[in-house]
C-alpha cells in the first residue's frame, strides 16, 4: 500500500509557497497530511459529543423545571430542549460508520423504530393490543410495578436508570424495546402521532406529568421515568466524549490504525450513513412505502431536522469544520484539502455534492415549517411531496458516488479487505 | 479524473468485500454483506431491498397498505424470520410444537409406487388436495391454522474405521392436529430446514451450458458419478434448468423469492399471484378472506418494486471470503477434499457469463463448490415425492461456501434438507448413493485427517 503523502509529496506541494524545509511542512497554510486529518476528525468527533452532552445537560434542566411547575409552557420548552439536544448528536451519527465503538454503543441512545407501547399507554385502535413478535408490546412500565420479562417476574417499582438500561432495553431480546435514547425521551414529552400522513405532531398534555391533575394516570412513574432516561441519556453520552478524548478508547482504536485506515475510516462513515442509514432507511423505505412509521422522529415530527444535521455531519468531516452550539468553530486540517491536494477539481465536485444535499435538507426544513413535516410530505398522492423527499434521496445517492470516487482516487479501496487471508487468491489454490 | 469501479482485479466474488462495509467485523453480516462492483444507487437499494426482507407483514385490512396481505395461511411474517441474517434455519428439538418454528417446512406432493421409465421424466407439481403444497402452521384470525406437529428422532450410531462412535439422527414425523381432515393417502412428505442465502445472485447466473457440461446423466465417465439437471417446466411445453432449492426445483432467485413470499407468507406477487397464498379450493373461508391487493401496488400484495428490491438484496449479497487460505491445514485438508472424490459434485470454481439482471454480476469467479446438478443421495435421505425430473432420492449438490460461518450468522447450525445433521462430519455420514464412496473413504481418515478436512470445510 502506497503511502499517501510522502514527504517529498509535501515538499512539492508546499514549493509553491515556500522553499521546502522543515519550516513549509509545519506551516498551516500549506500541505495537509493525512495524519493530520484523522487527528482533526477526532478533534470534531470530541467537540461533537461534548456538545451533545453539553445539550443532554440543558434538556435535563428544561425536564426538571416542567417537572416542578407541569405546565403547558414548560413541557414546550422541554421540547425545544430536546430539538435543540438532538441537533449536535445528529452531526455525530457519521462517526457511526466506520467505528465500531460508537456503533456498538448507539443502540443505548438512538436505536428506532420502538414499540412505544412498553413504556406507556397507546391508543389501541391503531396500535393494537398484542403482537406475536413481543410479549411486551403493551407491558406499559409506567403503569405497571411488576413486569413478566422472559418467564420471571421483574420487580420495576422503582424506575431508575439501571432498570432502563440493563431489564428493559431489547427485553426479552425484542429490539424493538427500546426504553432508552433520545426517542423514548421523545415518546414522554410528545406521546403518539396518531395523525398519521396528516399535519401534527404528538399531542400528549403536560397534565400527564401533573401530579395535582394527573391524566392518564401514573403520572408519578412517568416522571420518574422521564427523569431516569434523560439521567441515562447524559450518562451514556459521557462515556462517548470520553472515548474522544485524549486517550480515550475510540480515539485510541482510530489513531492505533495507519493514516490510510484512518482515512477509510473517515470516507466509510461518510458513504454508509448517506447511501445506507440515511438515504435509504430512514428516508427512502418510508418514501417507498408511504408510511409514517417508518419516520425517524416520529413522535416530534422532528424528522426534517434529523436528517438535515445528519447531512450535515458527514460535511463537517469532509470540510474538518464544526460549528459549536456556543457559536465557536472548530476547524483544521481536512479531508478536502487533502483531496484538493491530489485534484482540485475532485475536491470542488464532492463540495458541490454536499452543497447540493444540504439544499435537498434545507428544502424539507422549508417545508416543514409550513406544516408539510416528513410524515406528510411521504404521503400518497403527495407528487410534490414525494418528489422534495426524492431529491434528497438522490443527492445522497450522487454524493455517495464522489466520495467512492474519492476513495479510489486516494487507493484506499484496498484496505476494504478484513485481514490478510482474504488478500490471499482462492485461484492460486483452486484450479 | 473519474475512477470506474469497474477495474477487473477488483471483481473477483467474496475475496474484495464492498468497500463501505469493511469495517463490520460482526460475522453475524457475512451472508448479507453486498457484493463489491455495485453503483451507490444499488448500494441503496440493497439496504431498501433488505429492510423489506426484515420487515413484518400484517393480515388484511390493515392502514398500512404497503405492508398488508399476509397469509390467510403462513408459515412467517417476514422474510428474515427464517433466514436470519440470510443464514439457514434449523429443526425443531424433538417434542416442542413444529408451528413454532418458522423456519421448518413441510412440503406435500405426489407420491409415486413406481417412477417413470421414461428419462427426464417431468412429474406435474400437485399438492395435497386439502393441504396445497406446503403445511402452515399460522393463520389469520377467524381461519383456521392447518394444525401442528413435532419431530422425533431414530438415532443411530456410525462406527469409523479407528473405532470412533458418531450419532446420527433421522427426524421423524407426528402430527398433533390436522385442522383439514386427513391428508390424501397419495400425498408424499418432504421436511426441510431453511436454507442459507449465499452467493445466490451468482449461482443464477452460471451460464446453463456450464451446468449441463457437467452433466453426465448416463454415468459416461464411469466413475460412479452422474449428475442430472432438474429439467423444469417452462411455458406451455417447454423446459429449462432448475437451480434453487434442495431439488433444483425453481428456475431463478427471482422465481424462488416470489414463491417463497406466496407459500411461506402468504402474499401475492408478480409472478404467484394468489392473494390467498397456498390455499386450496377446499379451503373456501381462506380463499374467501379479506387480501391486501392494493391498486397503487399493481393490484398486488408485493407489487414488483418490493418484490425487484428483495431480489437485488438476495442477490447482490457477497458471499463471504475464504479464510485460512494461506493455512497449511487448509492446503492439507483440500488435498483429502480432492482424494475423497467430493469434489466430483462440489466443483470449486464457477464463473458466471454475460448478460446478468445485475451487472455486477457479470463475469464473476467465484467458489460455491456445487455443480448445481442432481445426485442419487440413496434411500436415507429420501424425501416423499418427485420435484419435476428430481426422483426422490435425487438432490442438488449443497454449495459448501459459508458453511464454516453458519452459527456465527443465524446462531444456528444444521445440515442436510431437513437440518438432521448437527455438525459437518454428521452430514458427511449420511452421504448415500453416489456419494457413498466419498462417506466410506471419509470413515477411512484418522482422526488427523478429518479435522483437517473438516478444518478446510468450515474455511470455505
Amino acid at each position: 500500500m502506497k503511502r499517501l503523502l510522502t514527504p517529498i509529496a509535501i515538499c512539492v506541494a508546499g514549493a509553491m509557497l515556500t522553499a521546502c524545509g522543515p519550516a513549509a511542512v509545519k506551516s498551516e497554510s500549506s500541505a495537509v497530511t493525512a495524519d493530520a486529518v484523522v487527528v482533526h476528525y477526532a478533534d470534531i468527533a470530541e467537540a461533537v459529543y461534548g456538545d451533545s452532552l453539553t445539550t443532554a445537560k440543558t434538556l435535563r434542566t428544561a425536564i426538571k423545571t416542567f417537572l416542578d411547575a407541569p405546565t403547558e409552557a414548560n413541557l414546550a420548552s422541554a421540547k425545544t430542549a430536546w430539538i435543540a439536544a438532538r441537533a449536535p448528536y445528529q452531526q455525530s451519527e457519521v462517526y457511526r460508520f466506520g467505528n465500531a465503538i460508537v456503533d456498538d454503543w448507539e443502540g443505548k441512545v438512538n436505536a428506532w423504530p420502538l414499540d412505544e407501547g412498553l413504556i406507556d399507554y397507546v391508543a389501541q385502535d391503531s396500535y393494537g393490543s398484542e403482537s406475536d413478535l413481543n410479549p411486551l408490546y403493551t407491558a406499559n412500565v409506567v403503569a405497571s410495578k411488576h413486569l413478566h420479562i422472559g418467564g420471571e417476574m421483574v420487580d420495576a417499582s422503582d424506575i431508575t436508570p439501571d432498570l432502563i438500561a440493563n431489564t428493559l432495553q431489547e427485553a426479552d431480546g425484542v429490539e424493538a424495546n427500546v426504553a432508552s435514547g433520545y426517542h423514548a425521551i421523545e415518546f414522554l414529552l410528545w406521546g403518539q402521532d396518531l395523525n398519521g400522513t396528516n399535519p401534527g405532531a404528538g399531542e400528549r398534555p403536560a397534565s400527564d406529568f401533573d401530579l395535582e391533575n394527573c391524566t392518564n394516570g401514573n403520572c408519578d412513574r412517568r416522571r420518574d421515568y422521564l427523569l431516569a432516561a434523560t439521567d441515562l441519556l447524559i450518562s451514556d453520552l459521557e462515556e462517548m466524549a470520553n472515548n474522544w478524548k485524549d486517550g480515550g478508547a475510540a480515539r485510541v482504536a482510530l489513531l492505533d490504525q495507519s493514516s490510510e485506515e484512518g482515512l477509510a475510516t473517515m470516507l466509510t462513515g461518510m458513504g454508509s450513513l448517506a447511501y445506507g442509514e440515511l438515504g435509504g432507511e430512514r428516508t427512502k423505505l418510508g418514501l417507498m412505502l408511504h408510511d409514517p412509521e417508518e419516520e425517524h422522529d416520529c413522535f416530534s415530527d422532528n424528522t426534517h431536522w434529523s436528517h438535515y444535521h445528519d447531512a450535515q455531519g458527514i460535511k463537517n468531516v469532509y470540510l474538518g469544520e464544526y460549528k459549536r452550539v456556543d457559536g465557536s468553530w472548530v476547524k483544521g486540517p481536512s479531508l478536502s484539502k487533502l483531496v484538493s491536494q491530489e485534484d482540485i477539481a475532485l475536491d470542488l465536485e464532492m463540495k458541490a455534492k454536499l452543497e447540493t444535499t444540504e439544499a435537498a435538507a434545507q428544502a424539507m426544513v422549508d417545508a416543514a415549517e409550513h406544516g408539510y413535516t416528513f410524515d406528510v410530505l411521504i404521503a400518497m398522492n403527495n407528487t410534490a411531496g414525494n418528489q422534495l423527499v426524492q431529491t434528497f434521496v438522490d443527492s445522497l445517492v450522487d454524493e455517495t458516488r464522489v466520495t467512492e470516487e474519492i476513495i479510489h482516487h486516494l487507493d484506499l479501496q484496498g484496505i476494504a479487505l478484513e485481514g490478510s487471508d482474504s488478500l490471499d487468491n482462492p485461484s492460486a489454490v483452486f484450479e | 479524473m473519474t475512477l470506474k469501479l469497474k477495474a477487473r482485479h477488483f471483481r473477483i466474488a467474496g475475496v474484495f468485500a464492498s468497500f463501505f462495509y469493511f469495517q463490520s467485523t460482526a460475522f453475524a453480516s457475512a451472508y448479507s454483506t453486498p457484493i463489491s462492483g455495485i453503483d451507490a444507487e444499488d448500494k441503496l437499494n440493497y439496504k431498501i431491498g433488505e429492510s423489506v426482507f426484515q420487515k413484518f407483514w400484517v393480515p388484511s385490512p390493515s392502514s398500512t397498505t404497503a405492508s398488508d396481505g399476509l397469509g390467510p395461511l403462513y408459515n412467517t411474517r417476514s422474510c428474515n424470520n427464517c433466514h436470519i441474517n440470510n443464514g439457514r434455519g434449523h429443526a425443531p428439538e424433538a417434542g416442542i410444537s413444529g408451528a413454532s418454528v418458522p423456519s421448518f417446512l413441510i412440503r406435500f406432493g405426489r407420491a409415486y409406487e413406481e417412477l417413470s421409465p421414461v428419462a427426464d421424466f417431468i412429474y406435474p407439481k400437485i399438492g395435497d388436495s386439502h393441504y396445497g403444497s406446503q403445511f402452515q402452521g399460522h393463520s389469520v384470525q377467524g381461519i383456521q391454522p392447518e394444525g401442528d406437529y413435532y419431530l422425533s428422532y431414530d438415532l443411530r450410531i456410525e462406527t469409523l474405521a479407528d473405532g470412533t462412535e458418531v450419532e446420527l439422527r433421522k427426524p421423524k414425523l407426528h402430527w398433533s392436529a390436522l385442522n383439514y381432515g386427513n391428508l390424501e393417502d397419495s400425498t408424499g412428505i418432504s421436511l426441510l430446514v431453511t436454507p442459507a442465502l449465499v452467493g445466490m445472485g451468482l449461482l443464477d447466473n452460471i451460464p446453463g451450458a456450464t451446468i449441463a457440461a457437467n452433466a453426465d446423466p448416463g454415468d459416461k465417465d464411469k466413475n460412479g458419478i452422474s449428475g442430472r439437471i432438474n429439467w423444469i417446466p417452462d411455458g406451455i411445453n417447454g423446459k429449462t434448468i432448475g437451480r434453487f432449492g434442495y431439488k433444483a426445483s425453481t428456475p431463478s432467485v427471482s422465481f424462488q423469492n416470489q414463491l417463497a413470499f406466496n407459500t411461506d407468507l402468504g402474499l401475492s406477487t408478480p409472478m404467484h399471484s394468489a392473494p390467498s397464498g397456498d390455499c386450496t379450493a377446499l379451503q373456501k373461508e381462506c380463499i374467501a378472506s379479506p387480501n391486501g391487493n392494493s391498486e397503487h401496488l399493481d393490484n398486488l400484495e408485493v407489487d414488483k418494486q418490493q418484490s425487484d428490491l428483495v431480489d437485488l438484496f438476495v442477490s447482490l449479497s457477497s458471499p463471504p471470503a475464504m479464510r485460512n487460505l494461506g493455512d497449511s491445514t487448509f492446503r492439507e485438508g483440500k488435498t483429502i477434499f480432492d482424494n475423497g472424490g467430493c469434489a466430483s459434485c462440489h466443483i470449486p470454481k464457477m464463473e458466471t457469463g454475460e448478460h446478468a439482471r445485475f451487472e455486477a454480476l457479470e463475469n464473476r469467479t467465484f467458489y460455491p463448490f456445487t455443480d448445481m446438478l442432481l445426485h442419487d443421495m440413496g434411500p436415507e435421505l429420501a424425501s416423499g415425492f418427485p420435484s419435476f425430473s428430481a426422483t426422490p432420492s435425487e438432490w442438488r449438490t449443497a454449495p459448501l461456501w459459508g458453511i464454516g460461518l453458519s452459527h456465527k450468522v443465524s446462531g444456528r447450525q444444521g445440515f442436510l434438507h431437513d437440518g438432521r445433521a448437527r455438525t459437518i462430519e454428521e452430514a458427511i455420514l449420511w452421504h448415500g448413493g453416489e456419494a457413498k464412496q466419498s462417506q466410506q473413504y471419509y470413515k477411512q481418515l484418522n482422526k488427523e485427517h478429518r479435522q483437517k478436512l473438516i478444518y478446510f470445510l468450515e474455511s470455505l
